[in-house]
């Protein structure tokens, strides 16, 4: 049985078993994504078929897409932007398409311009600025859980629906009143199959609405720090000098739009994925007895969540991966929530173990577009978990959890819970 | 310099009914502008003649720049026609100056308005 791989692949089919099945599989179907039948996929995609093509109907000028699963080739794909450039779409809903984002936003720019883009906002955005914020975000995140203190049956991903603005939005000079609804477009802009955040419309139009409000929005916040200065996030983008010129309005508000995004995607979702896992179980005691444990058990909390499943990168040259060759212009998803299950890298990967060292988790991505953020997450989820420890003795499940829709966002859309809260002395 | 693309190469799914007063008229330069497109109809869609979100955040600087008036961000983006941009402006303009914005020279020579068009040559609003 030998299916020739369309986009020129070197190898012939019969150099794996279980093809047919395989050649099946749609890796761009949501639901696949939304079970946890996509471990077993992955698995077998690594050990079978680690650069698998899939053929695309309607996706512009691309006819399919490249998909690798193994932790090498995915840190390979991330890192090697000589290779691979990030300026032709890096997310599979824009295969095919032309990203108006490239050479603008950070995420869609290539070095060397990249770098001196980041630089500012790495800096902003860093260790010591964490630091600055984390009385500020202590203070959000005990209120996220304030409502639920008393114990009682709550609704994890509303509750965890504020974080990520509760890190961002001092940030980006936000005003709160703002913060609910800009989590529902991003919402739609990330998960835009999922049928509590689409429109009647339908997906593409969801996706167009969320993209165009939040644009509109962040053009009206950059208006009026263009007027009044700042010292916010927009404020340094709108003063930011790249090869001797301002950035562009569009360029400013197009990488506004992409930290939001970015924030919106990691932060409820590792909680939540742990938690689904942790509760009704005594791993959620043991952890929270353990605060040596916090940080790598939030490591490990990323590792498992996984929560932005895949980067898109297009192939500048032909390539060898794993034995196969990739034409130049050809797409390739490398895929985060797979290589953070390889058992090459992690011993008994589908173990939440939260002494897991090292820990070389993907969950941030790798190479020059490493999460800008990501010291500003691991601060909001060490805060988070050491309070939610502090609130709660247990947490039990209250229900059928319901997880996401989208081939990019792994998490639940709902995940209701109980809490047992801990006595008072005991705090 | 580039060159503009004419409406009727994009295939636009209206006709193209041409802008009404000299608001409208000041509008579809700068959209010319911004989108290299000529012409610029009063109920052509920003998206559809090519326009994406990070242009449009470009060309509502544009608009603001010109005018001296912010309008309402979400028709930009939602609603994106001359005419319901033109109805947006006309509301923040005093009457004295709802007849005739004045181009400002800072911005560069918009296109000259023509029914012809294609190959007109534009210079994109903004750049140095």
């Amino acid at each position: 049985m030998s299916t020739p791989a369309a986009g020129g692949s070197a190898l012939s089919g019969s150099a794996y078993p279980d093809l047919g099945d395989l050649s099946r599989i749609d890796l761009a179907d949501p639901m696949l994504l939304a079970s946890d039948r996509r471990y077993e996929v992955w698995d077998r995609l690594r050990r079978h078929r680690p650069v698998h093509w899939q053929s695309v109907a309607d996706a512009g000028t691309a006819d399919g897409f490249w998909s690798v699963t193994r932790y090498a080739d995915v840190c390979r794909v991330l890192a090697d932007h000589a290779r691979f450039t990030s300026e032709r779409g890096t997310l599979l809903n824009l295969l095919g398409r032309r990203d108006p984002a490239a050479g603008q936003q950070m995420a869609a720019t290539d070095p060397p311009r990249h770098g001196r883009m980041r630089l500012p906002v790495q800096r902003a955005m860093g260790l010591s600025s964490a630091r600055n914020y984390e009385r500020e975000v202590r203070a959000g995140v005990r209120l996220l859980l304030a409502d639920h203190a008393a114990g009682g049956p709550f609704d994890a991903v509303t509750m965890l629906a504020g974080l990520p603005l509760t890190v961002l939005g001092p940030l980006l000079g936000v005003p709160t009143a703002d913060w609910p609804e800009l989590a529902r477009l991003a919402a739609m802009c990330t998960a835009e199959d999922d049928p509590a955040y689409q429109l009647p419309e339908g997906a593409e139009a969801t996706l167009r609405r969320g993209h165009r409000a939040l644009f509109g929005y962040f053009s009206d916040l950059a208006r009026k720090r263009a007027r009044q200065g700042g010292d916010d996030l927009v404020s340094l983008l709108l003063r930011m000098d790249v090869d001797g010129q301002r950035l562009g309005r569009g360029a400013v508000v197009s990488n506004c739009y992409s930290l939001l995004l970015g924030a919106s995607v990691t932060l409820p979702h590792v909680p939540t994925a742990a938690l689904a896992h942790l509760a009704g179980t005594d791993r959620y005691a043991h952890w929270a007895r353990r605060p040596d444990l916090l940080n790598s058990g939030v490591e490990e909390a990323l590792r498992w969540a996984s929560p932005a499943s895949h980067f898109m990168r297009v192939a500048r040259h032909p390539v060898e991966l794993s034995g196969v060759t990739v034409a130049a212009g050809e797409a390739v998803v490398a895929w985060l929530g797979s290589a953070n299950r390889d058992p090459a890298v992690f011993s008994q990967p589908d173990r939440f173990d939260v002494r897991r060292t090292p820990n070389r988790h993907l969950a941030f991505g790798t190479g020059r577009h490493y999460c800008i953020g990501s010291h500003l997450a691991r601060l909001a989820l060490r805060l988070f978990f050491a309070e939610l420890f502090a609130t709660f003795e247990s947490l039990t499940p209250d229900g059928e959890p319901v997880r996401v829709r989208s081939t990019f966002l792994s998490g639940y859309q709902r995940l209701p819970l109980r809490g047992q809260p801990r006595r008072r002395d005991e705090r | 310099m580039t060159t503009a693309v004419s409406r009727d190469q994009l295939g636009m799914s209206s006709p193209y009914v041409p802008p009404e007063d000299e608001l409208e008229h000041r509008l579809a330069q700068l959209w010319g502008a911004r989108l290299t497109v000529w012409p610029i109809g009063r109920h052509d869609d920003f998206f559809q003649l090519g326009g994406d979100s990070l242009l449009a955040a470009e060309l509502q600087l544009d608009i603001d720049q010109a005018l001296g008036v912010e309008a309402d961000i979400a028709t930009l983006f939602i609603a994106p026609t001359v005419a319901e941009l033109a109805d947006a402006v006309r509301e923040l303009l005093p009457p004295s100056r709802a007849e005739v914005p004045a181009p400002i020279s800072t911005i560069g020579d918009p296109p000259v308005p023509s029914t012809v068009g294609a190959g007109l040559p534009v210079s994109p609003v903004g750049e140095e």
